[in-house]
């Protein structure tokens, strides 16, 4: 048996995801701070994920009510979709690499594009965040259509996002220079002042399709290029939050061998 | 195959954070995107290296605290160094000491709850008292951790030296508190001298305050009748110690194999932490 770990390390220093108003800073603070302890968002660093994150699913279930057999050794397919940096993922593109795939009904899905092998996580600056492979509409729909066929509620992914948030998030964001600081900064909170309940629907309209599926979400996967097999067994512990609709993970593959 | 999580839940106003000025300091949750304004929602969570049922090394202040908690720890790994066979269904004796309301283990009864148990070289420690539940735990409040069973120092150094001789290194309890509650809390929560009302932990005034008057390197001002703290004395022969787990009554196999899951903080030296227990 052996194991590979594919949790993104939360760095005091940098975390690639604050580059977006709607991140959180992640803070260690020291002993002697106001933030002793730590500072951290629904989707820091490798995250899992709800549909009750949003508003038409806040009945289902949260954090705290999630049994351990749907995190704890779960049987996971492995989905291979190799894609570049930028790539649009396309709903025949997941037709293919599903074809290819060991699945069976019940399982968890991790879809692995390589992207999260790259070490582009640690580097500084958007590359990671912003120039990975993305999901489009179609392809997000192909995908969480295959998922409920599976009958599988949780889907792991080594892609940065889930929500292309390229309607308003990333291209308004980006526009300010210097860059500001993610929520909790001024700008971020004003931004997200002015982010109506319309513009949240283009932002999130594909992560929304999953989770009309039912579908739990992991994104930002590291080191899942150990995983060559059709198949494995992960391990996922997600902070352990009450009535929490998402937290950071950490998230352990499980390998079985000779 | 059975699994049973033997994880402390987090939420605004859990005792665990409330009882004492430091160092577990309270939980905050602010919501920045909200069902009825953006229609989705994300959470700025203000939590402690403590909170819920931590995972805490000899290195727990690290990054920002370069020396470790004590002088030669065992064992030199932080948060993101520890190898996965290390925490990863580990083989872990389940150890029983029962304990009512603040009961205080003895060494004695660790050595009687080692002469019970199959008690293997290598294996990983889970001290039970049987008494934590998420149950009392939300219904308890702050009373929680001030009435849970936790250790004396005979015992922490009891158990230290049982645990190097047989090669174990994670130590997993249900007590709320390591070091008595009478103790960490002496003038705080506890004590005749204590604050009433009770004031916030860390980082309120009195909290401050209370941190100006401590002699240094100490956590408590508590007089020798009270008792010492064993915890640096035990963290520094473990890779961790684990507390506030909960739920351990639900377990039904005296030996578990442990899925131990702590944050992955670059050079990070304590996290809140889950716990799966496999029970084959």
């Amino acid at each position: 048996m052996r194991f590979v770990d594919l949790t993104l390390t939360l760095d005091h220093d940098y975390m690639p995801d604050e580059a977006l108003p709607s991140a959180a800073a992640f803070v260690v603070g020291p002993r002697q701070h106001a933030d002793k302890g730590f500072v951290i968002g629904t989707e820091t660093g490798t995250c899992l994920t709800l549909p009750a994150q949003f508003t038409e699913y806040r009945k289902t279930r949260r954090l705290h009510e999630i049994p351990p057999e749907a995190l704890v050794l779960r049987e996971t397919a492995l989905v291979h979709l190799p894609a570049d940096a930028g790539e649009e993922i396309t709903a025949p593109a997941i037709e293919q690499a599903f074809a290819g795939a060991a699945t069976r009904s019940g399982d968890a899905v991790l879809l692995r594009t390589g992207w999260g092998d790259r070490g582009l996580e640690r580097q500084g600056g958007t590359a990671y965040l912003f120039g990975g492979p993305r999901l489009t509409l179609e392809g997000a729909g192909a995908l969480a259509s295959r998922l409920r066929a599976l009958r599988t509620d949780l889907l792991l992914t080594d892609l940065p996002l889930l929500a292309r948030l390229r309607a308003h998030q990333i291209p308004e964001w980006q526009a300010l220079l210097p860059r500001p600081r993610p929520y909790p900064s001024a700008e971020s909170i004003v931004y997200l002042h002015l982010y109506t309940p319309e513009k949240a629907r283009a932002d999130y309209a594909t992560a929304r399709l999953l989770a009309d599926a039912g579908v739990m979400t992991i994104k930002r996967l590291v080191n899942c290029g150990a995983l060559t097999g059709p198949r494995v067994r992960v391990i996922v512990g997600p902070l352990h939050l009450v009535r929490g609709v998402g937290a950071t993970c950490r998230v352990i593959a499980v390998l079985e061998e000779a | 195959m059975r699994l049973v999580d033997l994880s402390m839940p987090i939420w605004e106003g859990a005792g665990y954070g409330e009882i004492l000025a430091m160092p577990n300091t309270p939980v905050r949750f602010t919501e920045y995107m909200v069902y009825d304004r953006q229609g989705l929602r994300m959470t700025y969570a203000k939590l402690d290296d403590e909170s819920g049922s931590p995972f805490m090394t000899p290195w727990q202040g690290s990054p920002h605290r370069k020396d470790p908690l004590g002088p030669n720890p065992r064992y030199p790994w932080k948060l993101d160094e520890i190898p996965l066979e290390r925490l990863i269904l580990r083989d872990t004796v389940v150890l029983d000491v029962p304990g009512e309301d603040r009961h205080v283990i003895t060494g004695e009864e660790i050595d009687r709850a080692v002469a019970a148990a199959d008690y293997r070289d290598g294996d990983e420690v889970l001290v039970r008292c049987g008494w934590g539940t998420t149950d009392k735990a939300y219904g308890m409040g702050a009373d929680y951790p001030l009435v849970s069973p936790s250790w004396s120092y005979e015992a922490c150094l009891r158990i230290a030296e049982i645990m190097g001789r047989k090669g174990s290194a994670i130590l997993m309890t249900d007590c709320a508190l390591i070091m008595t509650p009478e103790y960490q809390g002496y003038g705080w929560s506890t004590g005749p001298e204590r604050p009433v009302p009770r004031p916030k932990p860390w980082p309120s005034i009195e909290a401050r305050e209370r941190q100006m008057d401590l002699p240094p390197g100490t956590f408590s001002p508590a007089p020798p009748s009270v008792g010492r703290g064993g915890y640096v004395d035990l963290v520094v022969k473990l890779i961790a110690i684990c507390k506030c787990l909960v739920n351990a009554n639900r377990l039904t196999q005296r030996r578990v194999k442990m899925i131990v899951l702590p944050m992955r903080i670059r050079q990070g030296g304590a996290s809140p932490c889950r716990f799966i227990a496999v029970e084959p």
